[in-house]
């Protein structure tokens, strides 16, 4: 066995090793599972991501707001709002279901005037969201995806031009200052040297 | 007395053998005496100057660029969670330039990790890493790394569905490691917004790393002068065969390359700019990552969320492995095919687990 391939040899048992630790916590992981929430609120919160993200999955909306109408913990949802919500994504108005979602759990953008509230605690006034901290989203309104879409007006063409011209000049000076040889002539050097 | 020490000077300039320079020739050398800038005009083989062995410049060009951006963008983005998607939202409508300037920082990002990954396949290909460059290699995985964290923090930056779901992997790998992964946990501090530990990560933490390597490895580069070209004998530079050029003709070469690069990202920019995701909800799994996590992301459909893990960690280990496995003084391509092969085959495996993911659709995971 070469040097070499012993070290292929080594390189592959460490390979495997390494799959055969890393796969410990495969059992862990496992039992983590989907944990899905039992308050209205959040599942109430999931559905309006789901219309946005995913508006022609409507089974899975319609199971969420299911389980929202369900949830045993209803605090901060207007249930009754979510019904009339349900009703409206039975009659297919999605923008209603989701206006109605969104009011059910008195969602408003938190405007942050004066003071910040205190770090974990609410601002204590109605309406108003905890001040997000950990993993928390902070998220009351689920808003559409933004696509700023090529417009190219005098200032964009502007910026094109100059990006244009930044391409050009930059192949030009690569040329300039090419290398005087290429590997290749050099190599040709010098099999016509070792032939003399 | 200074009159007296420039009138004692003129003489030997009008006397001396050197030709009379211009002005701004001798202010350019007033600053190379005072600053040492000509310490980089020290010898290199001509064939650095391919765009091949341009790579690594033009790597640390759009690093330069990402600061720069970065820098302008860190101006209107707030990392509070609450305002996080509004800010990028703002920037993308509101702020001189910034659609733009997002539109470059984004496009630099990705096209950074390209360079990054085609200048290992240059070194890996012309053997570069062997005796004594190992160290460098090495320096150069975790720059790799490096690169990957910053995107992937970037991503989370935005604070939509997509940065936020990326997040959540990136929390459930962190409890998967267990004391490992206490960092990327919300435990750590319970008190801050992970969303704000994360954007100093990615304009500090990460940032000031990959500048602290990147000189590191550029006087490693210096110390061990450019690898020799394996096509070309070890001794082509003394026998005249191949010719020697300062390293400032070197970095003229790579501004060059940038100056493409940078056109191409504003183009870019302007015709594909990125957009801003919904706002984040928990609980849903809705979203595909940025292409460059794709194979992670089969990976994590076949065998679970750890497979992100075991296979970063295989992927790195064997980067980390190669130098030190590959050991014979053998640099020429065909004398290596076995170790092309196996190199050839991590990255078709990397394309192809890439590729399927087009044909899978998200699956909840958290």
């Amino acid at each position: 066995m070469t040097r070499f391939m012993k070290s292929v040899t080594l390189t592959m048992v460490s390979a495997v090793c390494g799959v055969l630790v890393a796969s410990l916590p495969l059992s862990a992981a496992s039992a983590h599972g989907d944990d899905e929430s039992d308050e209205s609120k959040v599942l109430v919160q999931q559905a309006i991501a789901l219309i946005v993200n995913t508006p022609d999955d409507q089974m899975t909306i319609e199971e969420r707001i299911t389980d929202a109408l369900e949830a045993p913990h209803t605090e901060g949802t207007d249930i009754a709002m979510v019904k009339q919500a349900m009703a409206a994504f039975d009659s297919g108005d999605m923008d209603r279901t989701r206006t109605l979602l969104q009011t059910s759990i008195g969602a408003g953008p938190y405007l942050g005037e004066g003071l910040p509230p205190e770090v974990g605690e609410t601002t204590g006034e109605p309406g108003q969201p905890p001040y997000a901290v950990g993993e928390a989203t902070g998220t009351t309104i689920v808003l559409d995806e933004l696509d700023p879409g090529r417009d190219l007006d005098a200032g964009n063409t502007v910026l094109l031009t100059l990006s244009g011209l930044s391409i050009v000049v930059g192949l030009g000076l690569a040329w300039r200052y090419r290398p005087k040889d290429t590997v290749h002539q050099m190599r040709r050097t010098l099999r016509a040297g070792g032939s003399e | 007395m200074a009159h007296g020490h420039a009138r004692a000077a003129e003489p030997t300039e009008q006397v001396g053998a050197p030709p009379s320079r211009s002005r701004p020739r001798r202010a350019l050398d007033a600053i190379d005496e005072r600053m040492g800038i000509d310490a980089l005009k020290y010898p290199v083989p001509e064939h650095a100057n391919n765009l091949g062995w341009s790579l690594g410049g033009l790597t640390a060009f759009t690093f330069v660029v990402l600061l720069v951006t970065g820098i302008y963008l860190a101006q209107f983005y707030n990392p509070m969670p609450e305002a996080a998607n509004q800010s990028v939202r703002d920037i993308t409508t509101n702020v001189w330039l910034g659609n733009f300037t997002r539109g470059v920082h984004f496009w630099a990002a990705q096209a950074m990790y390209v360079f990054v990954i085609l200048h290992m396949v240059r070194v890996f290909f012309h053997a570069s890493y062997k005796r004594p460059r190992e160290g460098n290699w090495l320096i150069g995985v975790a720059m790799f790394a490096l690169v990957f964290l910053a995107i992937f923090t970037g991503t989370v930056l935005k604070w939509d569905q997509e940065g936020f779901e990326a997040l959540g992997h990136n929390i459930e790998l962190g409890e998967l490691l267990g004391g490992l992964g206490f960092w990327f946990t919300p435990d750590m501090a319970d008190k801050v917004p992970i969303l704000v530990r994360l954007y100093v990560a990615h304009a500090v933490l990460i940032p000031g790393l990959i500048l602290g390597l990147v000189v590191w490895h550029a006087l490693l580069v210096k110390r061990h002068r450019i690898s020799p070209h394996p096509a070309l004998p070890a001794t082509s530079v003394e026998t005249k065969l191949e010719a020697q050029e300062p390293f400032t003709h070197h970095i003229r070469r790579v501004v060059a390359f940038g100056l493409v690069a940078l056109g191409a990202f504003g183009v870019l920019a302007l015709l594909f700019p990125p957009v801003v995701g919904p706002t984040p909800v928990e609980g849903i799994e809705v979203t595909k990552p940025l292409w460059i996590y794709w194979w992670m992301y089969t990976l994590e459909n076949w065998f679970g969320l750890p497979a992100i893990l075991w296979g970063s960690g295989i992927l790195f280990g064997l980067l980390v492995l190669i130098p030190f496995v590959d050991r014979s003084p053998n640099r020429y391509w065909r004398d290596r095919k076995i170790a092309l092969v196996l190199g050839a085959l991590l990255l078709a495996t990397m394309v192809i687990l890439s590729l399927l993911m087009l044909g899978t659709t998200p699956e909840s995971h958290m």
